[in-house]
């Protein structure tokens, strides 16, 4: 191997993580690979490390807190059949094969892939006791089994992914800021967000795969130098298909950044691109492993895949519009406005931010745009197609998987089924683009001798108000916004959806204890109630009841539930709820009784 | 991985202001913080509130200047709790009227709706309550209401192309039913009397003796989002005054909560309201459903305006 060769190879090693905002050739000095190595700090990998386990505690406990979302209740319930399929498949593996089998466990919520639902079963399974199955109804409700709550073990397996999420973001952060600094504000930027913060304790897919997208695309951008990582690039991405199909996008974005950085070697720095580099390992480690992996990890699409297959896409592609409030409209057919996400994102994410992560996106377009001459590049091959020499556009890459998300759900024919949490893919990539500013602006500003105290000063100032907005809204923080949007109240004032999932429950559980039933349940999920009466939370005289027959009733706050509230009024005879859930003054939930003795009603 | 980046950095002057504008603006941001993340209404604003609302005179209607208060103002408020503060038609037939909301929330969009065509009331006074504040208004152009089908739905009489319709408030009727109600229209509550009948049928509202002033103005609607959503249909209302046709019009739920007036003459008069609704139901996903209606909802008073 020439020298050339070796320098490129310790070159790969460090360039796993290490950001390079132009096609820079090694430097001079550069070190034996085991060297560098070590010149990451312990400090480092220990601070990822406890950062990971720290969210992970602090979702895990919580997130006791908050109530279950309608799309849990559904989950749970899957999660007890998948986790029983694998129970029953791990006893008898002959029993893999069995169709019925399998149709008869995955059959339920078959529109989304099971990884999540899968893991949290199992881990309700290890963690509950005694079993969730075995939990004994009595008479009127069900008696609390003893350790962990089972919707709590089932949160669990996304609550880890969500701390390896962090770990990673502090990992790269550090490596692509070339501080720790720019480690903790891309970890701090990602997960103090209130909306981050929420989905990521909630058994569901949304920041799992949010995190599984940030790591195919680190395996990818490592492949493109890598053998190994061409090699593990396509089973991750089928890992993360199988959490939800988001992750289907990755791919043909990839794809998109390859053939980009090949044009921009040609057009920009006169390389010649080899036969070798058209069809490369990664790309094709993509699109035939990827598959296999995903399709392997559902075994409902192992049966007549090809009609499940479909079924799958037409149940996505034909999605039924929500309701959702925009500056004061209620929105539930297309077309969405165009401004729907910019407004969210800017109305959920404090600002000095968003600031940063587009300065990180200008600086390293200018940087990339701007970088010198490099002598000719290494050699591509099919397993490392970009060596050395050619720039990997990491700021195209930050830019495609950061904005990508935002574009999609601008489009105004798509569907509105959750708010922010859609496009909490692209938030990794933006806080490491705000890494990336964080870096290049600190480095040109030369702070001397006060940088010292002055960086983790100004870390703490932008990150404070993420973290206060956080603590503030917890366990409602799907109903948090931004300081500048005016937090709660300058949402509702501006007409901004109040939350949609019917879970805001928390300080209602004294009174509902309380209460003549039967419960108008209004939006939360029957499976979410029966996960309640399962963990033997919810009070055995409120059965559930249409509002028709209820005696006392809750109504979750939108815009557009405003019918149902009046049904309320009619049927209790009373304008007036007994207690109003709020947050900083915002009405979430309201809870209506049928009045014993005369109300201040209506009339 | 440490060494620096070989490729240009932005100008230490340039880095300097971009950072320090990143950071003020974040400090800015933690300034809203401690100002947004806490309750601005203690309990002892909403008991403040109720003591002087509890003093007003019983016909000066209260109404909200901050919409999004109102589950918390009906729980700690009994005035607030009424129809005519929580469903009202408009803001007529009110010459003084109150307006509780945030410190700051004197008006709102929904007054301003509700306002229509009549001038800007005056804002007479104002009193601090904490963190909420009333506000007292005078609207000479309000008028006082003579009689309302609404408030004397008792005394209609009620018929459809199949005879007479039974019951005082909740009226069954041979193709349907007229009921007293609460509808949603334009996500917005409203007092008034739901027609729920047969594709085509036409229900006729007759208030015997109405006490008239020189105007009867009145509000049409479509009861919920989700039935505007899947019915155009439209709908005919008629006004007669001693069976006297005065107005006729084709009504669009796309007009909203719509406003209409008819001149009548002061004194006691036979005022009929006739609404025929061209189709009942709304189209689903499974089909068209008669079930789910695409219900109108109408309400008609009658004021003195002009020098009585």
């Amino acid at each position: 191997m020439s020298e050339v060769d070796d320098r490129n190879e310790v070159e790969d090693e460090v360039e796993v993580v290490a950001y390079r905002a132009s096609n820079e050739p090694p430097a001079e000095n550069d070190e034996p690979r085991s060297t560098r190595r070590l010149r990451r700090p312990p400090a480092v990998w220990l601070l990822a490390l406890a950062l990971g386990l720290l969210t992970v505690v602090l979702l895990a406990r919580g997130h006791r807190d908050v109530g279950y979302v309608r799309d849990e209740g559904i989950y749970f319930d899957a999660s007890r059949r998948y986790a029983a399929w694998v129970v029953a498949v791990a006893k008898d593996p002959g029993r893999l094969s069995d169709r019925k089998l399998r149709d008869k466990h995955f059959a339920t919520n078959h529109e989304h892939p099971v990884l999540m639902k899968i893991l949290g079963g199992l881990s309700a399974r290890l963690l509950t006791d005694p079993p969730p199955k075995q939990a004994k109804r009595t008479t009127r409700g069900t008696a609390a089994p003893r350790g962990m709550p089972e919707g709590a073990a089932m949160r669990l397996p996304a609550q880890i992914l969500a701390g390896l999420g962090v770990s990673l973001l502090m990992l790269v952060g550090h490596a692509w800021g070339r501080s720790i600094t720019a480690g903790l504000l891309a970890a701090g930027w990602f997960i103090l967000l209130p909306r981050v913060a929420f989905h990521a304790g909630l058994h569901a897919f949304d920041v799992p795969v949010a995190v599984a997208i940030f790591g195919v695309a680190l395996a990818y951008r490592a492949a493109l130098r890598r053998r190994a990582w061409g090699w593990i690039v396509g089973p991750l991405l089928g890992v993360a298909i199988a959490i939800k199909h988001n992750a289907l996008f990755v791919g043909p974005l990839l794809a998109l950044h390859y053939y980009a950085c090949l044009a921009w070697g040609r057009w920009r720095h006169g390389h010649a691109i080899t036969r070798a580099q058209w069809l490369p390992l990664p790309l094709l480690s993509m699109a035939l492993l990827a598959p296999l992996v995903a399709w392997s990890l559902w075994p409902w699409m192992w049966t007549d895949p090809v009609a499940r297959l479909l079924d799958y896409f037409a149940f996505h592609q034909q999605h039924s519009w929500y309701n959702m409030e925009l500056l004061g409209e209620n929105y539930n057919q297309p077309p969405m406005p165009i401004s729907y996400v910019s407004i969210m994102t800017w109305a959920t994410v404090p600002t000095a931010l968003l600031v940063l992560s587009g300065l990180g996106l200008w600086l390293g377009g200018r940087a990339e745009l701007r970088a010198p001459e490099t002598p000719p590049p290494a050699t591509a091959r099919w397993s490392r197609p970009l060596p050395p020499g050619w720039s990997r556009l990491d700021v195209l890459w930050l830019a495609i998987l950061g904005l990508f998300p935002l574009v999609l759900i601008s489009l105004p024919n798509t569907p509105i089924f959750g708010g922010t949490k859609h496009w909490l893919t692209a938030y990794p990539f933006l806080a490491l683009a705000a890494a990336v500013a964080w870096r290049e602006l600190w480095q040109a500003a030369k702070p001397g001798r006060h940088g010292r105290w002055l960086e983790p000063a100004a870390l703490v100032v932008c990150l404070g108000p993420a973290a206060i907005s956080t603590i503030d809204g917890h366990p409602y923080n799907l109903s948090q916004y931004a300081p500048l949007a005016g937090g709660p109240r300058g949402a509702a004032d501006l007409g901004l959806n109040r939350g949609f999932w019917g879970h805001t429950l928390s300080e209602l559980w004294p009174t509902l204890q309380q209460i003549p039933g039967p419960l108008y349940l209004h939006d939360m999920h029957e499976l979410a109630r029966r996960q309640y009466e399962r963990e033997g939370r919810w009070p055995a005289s409120l059965d559930p009841a249409p509002a028709r027959r209820a005696r006392s009733g809750l109504l979750f706050h939108e815009l557009h539930m405003g019918v149902e509230e009046q049904s309320l009024w009619q049927r209790m005879g009373t304008t007036a709820p007994m207690q109003v859930l709020s947050l900083d003054d915002v009405p979430l939930t309201s809870l209506y009784v049928e009045p014993v003795e005369e109300p201040h009603r209506g009339r | 991985m440490t060494a620096p980046s070989k490729t240009p950095a932005p100008s230490r002057r340039w880095a300097r202001a971009l950072l320090g504008g990143v950071i003020g603006l974040a400090l800015v941001e933690w300034i809203a913080s401690a100002v947004v993340y806490r309750p601005a209404i203690q309990p002892a604003d909403w008991q403040a509130a109720s003591t002087t609302l509890a003093g007003l005179p019983a016909d000066e209607p209260v109404w909200l200047g901050t919409p999004w208060l109102g589950p918390r103002a009906r729980m700690h408020l009994p005035r607030l709790a009424r129809w005519d503060a929580v469903a009202p038609a408009d803001l007529r037939g009110a010459p003084r009227f109150h307006v509780l909301g945030r410190s700051g929330d004197r008006w709102s969009s929904a007054l301003q709706d509700d306002l229509e065509d009549m001038p800007m009331p005056t804002l007479t006074g104002t009193q601090m309550l904490g963190g909420l504040a009333l506000y007292t208004y005078e609207q000479p152009a309000a008028r006082v209401p003579r009689a309302d089908f609404v408030t004397d739905a008792a005394a209609l009489v009620v018929r459809t192309d199949g005879g007479a319709c039974r019951g005082r408030q909740e009226r069954r009727c041979q193709e349907g039913r007229v009921d007293l109600a609460i509808a949603e229209i334009e996500h917005r509550p409203r007092r008034c009397l739901k027609v729920e009948l047969e594709d085509g049928v036409t229900a006729r509202l007759r208030y015997p003796d109405m006490p008239t002033g020189d105007v009867l103005r009145g509000h049409v609607g479509v009861h919920d989002f989700n039935a505007r959503l899947r019915s155009d249909a439209p709908l005919r209302i008629e006004v007669r005054v001693d069976d006297e046709l005065r107005a006729r019009w084709l009504y669009s739920d796309a007009q909203g909560w719509w406003p209409f007036a008819v001149s009548t003459e002061p004194g006691t008069h036979e005022v009929e309201l006739r609404l025929t609704p061209a189709v009942r139901g709304t189209w689903q996903r499974s089909g068209y459903e008669a079930g789910r209606e695409h219900a109108p909802c109408v309400e008609l008073r009658s004021l003195q305006e002009g020098a009585s």
